[in-house]
């Protein structure tokens, strides 16, 4: 064990025993010293000397007369009630950083190879928007053909009845088909294309905030 | 070790070495280690005692841009120190007297016989 980790645990370890913070500085600066005077490259030579930093913690703490005093890691009510829990949230751990710089990485690589998937990518949604289009063309040309078929049977009804009779149906058939399929038709398109963007916008909204604050980390979480 | 350092002992022994000169916590556990086993987790409670009972101060000395600590003895801890010595000398003689009886005897014993070889000779 290393200087740094002996004195840290050493110095964690007098704390949670709850001696008081003059009599830990001393001590620190007495082993500290020694670890110093020992030389650095001795280091692991002093720490197995000085032996393990938790049983000198206590021997200090017992010198002291602090002994039986270890204040607690976590309480059992926390542990137990969550409401406790909440209120109550534990130190933010250093390996949080981690998820922002992750996502900060994240942002920067889309940015990169944006040149590659956006174009694909409008590709696809214009493909979407055309074909959308088309069968509502579609449909409302059938529409208009129903119509003009009506109005040509009505005419032809008097020259030539059956004929005129045919067309007539075809038309009013036709107009009944297109209104019969266009209405839920465009209620489906409007609703595919809301909840795509929705989704789309959602998406940047998360990386962004997420890369902007550690707040909206936990917020969000 | 057979026989455990007692803690008037280490007092006495860690003021002997502070008396010969000013000195800090790594030397003086240096120093100890040579003659007896005892941990530097030992000492740190003992110098901690000793200026307690104002028989060691300390002040603080610049070395290599930190600062080092160094134990001065003071008048009482002197005073104290002569009384440790002259007791340590008396309970030294006294266990000597038991423990290392037989082998002056022995030493006389030898010391003897070679002034017996010797006379012969001369006369």
């Amino acid at each position: 064990m290393k200087r740094l980790e002996y004195m840290t645990i050493l110095r964690q370890k007098l704390v949670d025993g709850g001696l008081s913070n003059e009599e830990i500085n001393d001590a620190l600066e007495f082993y500290e010293e020694l670890f110093l005077d020992g030389g650095y490259e001795n280091e692991e030579k002093t720490a197995q000397n000085l032996g393990d930093p938790e049983k000198l913690a206590q021997q200090i703490l017992a010198e002291n007369g602090a002994v039986g005093f270890v204040r607690p890691q976590a309480k059992m009510e926390d542990v137990i009630d969550p409401a406790n829990a909440q209120t109550t949230p534990p130190p933010r751990p250093d390996y949080d950083i981690a998820p922002d710089n992750r996502n900060l990485a994240l942002i920067v690589i889309v940015l990169i190879t944006s040149v590659v998937w956006a174009p694909v990518g409008f590709g696809l949604l214009t493909g979407a928007f055309a074909v959308a289009f088309g069968i509502t063309a579609a449909l409302f040309s059938i529409g208009c053909v129903g119509i003009g078929l009506v109005v040509s049977g009505g005419i032809t009804l008097f020259q030539a009845p059956p004929v005129g009779l045919m067309l007539f149906g075809v038309g009013l058939f036709l107009i009944g088909l297109s209104v019969l399929v266009f209405v839920p038709f465009c209620k489906l398109v409007v609703g595919l294309f809301k909840k795509f963007f929705t989704w789309l916008i959602n998406l940047f909204r998360k990386l962004f905030n997420k890369a902007g604050s550690g707040k909206a980390v936990s917020e969000n979480g | 070790m057979s026989f455990p350092i007692s803690a008037g002992l280490l007092d006495s022994m860690v003021l002997a070495i502070v008396e010969r000169e000013d000195t800090y916590g790594y030397e003086i556990t240096q120093t100890m280690r040579k003659a007896v086993d005892v941990s530097e987790s030992t000492l740190y409670p003992v110098l901690k005692r000793l200026q307690k009972s104002q028989m060691l101060e300390t002040y603080d000395k610049e070395f290599m841009g930190r600062n080092r600590r160094y134990y001065h003895v003071t008048a009482k801890g002197r005073a104290q120190l002569s009384d440790y010595k002259s007791e340590w000398l008396e309970h030294k003689q006294k266990v000597d007297s038991i423990l290392l009886k037989e082998t002056e005897k022995r030493v006389s014993e030898e010391n003897n016989k070679e002034k017996e070889e010797v006379l012969p000779q001369e006369a």
